[in-house]
């Protein structure tokens, strides 16, 4: 709208400063980078329509990856149900990792296993290392308790340090199951763009 | 606190130190300095997660996806959600076919509003869209669109704006921005109220007197003030929609 054009000075001063980091969020929740971008289109969609209610400005970063978040549950309850799986419990023990294995990794490796990690841990342990938010600001977006943020970043990084060795060590076993292997890419963000 | 209870609040400590004004971890940092394990411990923690952190900030994101998001603002709609406050079903039109008005008014002067009434009544009637915003009052809608640069001087009936509001919208209507403002009446019913600021007339003084219309259960009335148009339309007699102008 030519409005909306006109009155959005900062709009684009909002997208340039979040949207990578939206976008790498909307990657770890999807898996799938075209469902990130219509993740990340979509969240940028909802702030130019109703951005302006929010009263205080300083929370438009949690805003958006809150906005960004629901919306990624609500496209994927619209999504056929999944089949429950398993998830093979991963020993709540810190392998040893040195900070070199993760440094000789190319950056795409680290993204595909910090994928492959348990959605539940995940979603904390991605806006973690995206530094974009402190453990009070997780508890908020995911709205779930302190504690139990602690808890999954705790146990996400355990996680993330097995997979890391697996592969160091001539492949990943495969103890983390998908949430949903058999959709990837399917999802829609019924924007009309 | 344990050295676990320490190593537990310390993973959810950030690399590079802006959690160090938090409280929570006021005390397990102080452990930190006592504790020469807990500290080697913390050290290799905090480098593990700087390189983490540099990897998966590292991530490439596709390089038209900024572009892509800005283009879209600028044609951006409204979600085709159905919605629905307090019961009442609203209908408020979105796009119109802006240029059959214009057309219409250009090209007939001193004709009456029926080319904009017919497409308004056609777009009122349509279910599913959303007001840009919702407000409890005009001021706070007024303010909204102040903020916008949007013109809304509803001078000639400045008496509705004492009346509760539900929301607003904004238009562009080949290229001329139209306000929608939706106030409730004293007995909840509802009253639309369209503005043109600045519309292009080849002669606006034939529309100054109000021009009504009824049909099926809608009431429109019409009428310019210099180059501004206005129109009023609701689901209620016309005896009823006169006393608000």
């Amino acid at each position: 709208m030519t409005a909306a054009i006109k009155s959005e000075k900062t709009f684009e001063e909002i997208v340039q400063q979040h949207y990578e980091a939206l976008y790498r969020f909307a990657h770890s929740l999807s898996r799938n980078a075209n469902d990130a971008c219509d993740l990340t289109q979509q969240t940028f969609f909802l702030w130019a329509s109703k951005g302006h209610q929010l009263r205080d400005k300083s929370k438009v970063k949690s805003w958006l990856f809150t906005t960004l978040y629901r919306e990624f549950l609500g496209i994927r309850r619209k999504q056929t149900r999944f089949p429950q799986v398993e998830v093979e419990q991963v020993e709540h023990v810190m392998p040893s990792i040195s900070p070199n294995m993760v440094n000789e990794l190319d950056g795409d490796t680290i993204v595909d296993l910090l994928h492959s990690i348990e959605e539940t841990y995940r979603v904390p342990l991605t806006l973690f290392y995206l530094q974009q938010h402190s453990y009070l600001e997780i508890a908020e977006i995911l709205n779930i308790p302190i504690g139990t943020v602690m808890s999954r970043l705790s146990r996400g990084k355990s996680q993330l340090r097995t997979l890391i060795r697996s592969h160091d060590s001539g492949g990943i076993k495969k103890k983390i199951v998908p949430m949903n292997p058999e959709a990837p890419g399917n999802m829609k963000t019924g924007n009309g763009h | 606190m344990t050295r676990e209870e320490a190593k537990f609040l310390l993973r959810a400590y950030r690399p590079d130190g802006q959690d160090a004004g938090l409280p929570e971890f006021a005390r397990a940092l102080e452990w930190v300095d006592q504790d020469p394990e807990l500290k080697q411990w913390f050290e290799s923690e905090n480098a593990f997660d700087r390189a983490m952190v540099t990897k998966v900030n590292q991530e490439k994101v596709p390089e038209d996806l900024l572009a892509s998001i800005l283009v879209a603002n600028k044609v951006a709609r409204p979600p085709r959600t159905a919605w629905t406050l307090g019961g009442v079903k609203w209908a408020v039109a979105v796009v119109f076919a802006g240029a059959i008005l214009m057309t219409a008014l250009k090209g007939r002067g001193n004709d009456d509003l029926a080319p904009f009434r017919s497409d308004v009544m056609a777009h009122l009637k349509v279910p599913g869209h959303q007001f840009d915003f919702e407000a409890k009052n005009f001021s706070e809608l007024k303010s909204w669109m102040d903020a916008r640069d949007v013109k809304m001087d509803v001078g000639p009936i400045d008496h509705l704006t004492s009346l509760p509001t539900h929301g607003c919208k904004i238009m562009d209507w080949g290229g001329q921005i139209v306000t929608l403002i939706c106030f409730e009446l004293p007995d909840r019913r509802n009253v639309h109220l369209f503005v043109f600021h600045e519309m292009q007339m080849a002669d606006p003084k034939g529309l100054e007197e109000p021009l009504w219309r009824e049909e099926e259960g809608w009431t429109t009335v019409g009428w310019t003030t210099g180059s501004d148009l206005f129109m009023l339309a609701g689901q209620i007699p016309k005896q009823d929609l006169r006393q608000y102008l």
